[in-house]
């Protein structure tokens, strides 16, 4: 029964070192992302990988609540892509409707209304 | 000898989704384009993490806890499609050379936005 016991710490004590180097590609892959998709894909994967660390260090240390945890951290993973996304949208938006209103007489600067519309 | 079963089992689960993982990560560095790179990255949502959580499942055995794992699979399967949706039209929006890399027309979305 002890080597039994042993046995799963070391396979899952490998797993979880996995999961780290896993973790470091992503958040260099988060770094130096060309554009900034890529870099909500990283940062995503990292989410990702940290739910299934937290899961891992749930069974090694014997802590039954850092299932909870890892439940809430699978939550706001997800909620932060969604607003990465929805922040970089609307700003990209914003942008080129400015750009687009600065050549013609229109100087309205509202953002949602374009000129030309 | 049935808890070696068993830990063959977990054992087994848990370097399938090991491999898994390698996988996604060299594919996300394989790749040369967002959208192909997000292709790669979502394997680690579905089937990563469904191999890992299995194994440790397996190890648990089924009490309250494994629920609570299985509830965490679950909700990756249901929120990585929608957050590979959102990303994918950010990049379709902000994409200027999409045409290079991608045989796709143009960005409805950002067409229906200019008309609204």
């Amino acid at each position: 029964m002890e080597t039994i016991e042993r046995a799963y710490l070391g396979l899952y004590l490998t797993v979880l070192v996995i999961v780290g180097a896993c973790l470091i590609f992503a958040l260099v892959r988060a770094i130096r992302g060309p554009r900034t998709a890529d870099r909500i894909v990283g940062v995503n994967m990292a989410g990702t990988l940290t739910t299934l660390a937290l899961a891992l260090l749930a069974y090694i240390l014997e802590l039954r609540d850092v299932v909870d945890v890892c439940l809430i951290y699978c939550l706001a993973s997800f909620l932060s892509v969604v607003v990465l996304s929805k922040v970089y949208v609307t700003s990209y938006r914003e942008r080129s409707a400015r750009n687009a209103g600065r050549p013609s007489d229109a100087e309205s600067d509202a953002g949602e209304e374009n000129a030309d519309a | 000898m049935l808890e070696w079963i068993r830990f063959a089992a977990a054992a087994a689960l848990a370097a399938a989704g090991a491999v898994v993982l390698c996988t996604s990560v060299l594919g996300v560095f394989r790749f040369k384009f967002a959208l192909n790179r997000m292709h790669a990255a979502s394997v680690i949502d579905s089937l990563g993490v469904l191999l890992i959580i299995a194994s440790l499942i397996v190890a648990f055995g089924l009490t309250v806890l494994s629920l609570k794992l299985a509830l965490v699979v679950v909700f990756l399967w249901i929120t990585s499609p929608v957050a590979s949706h959102l990303v994918s039209r950010l990049e379709v929006m902000t994409g200027e050379d999409l045409a290079r890399h991608a045989d796709i027309q143009a960005p409805a979305e950002k067409v229906r936005d200019e008309r609204d």
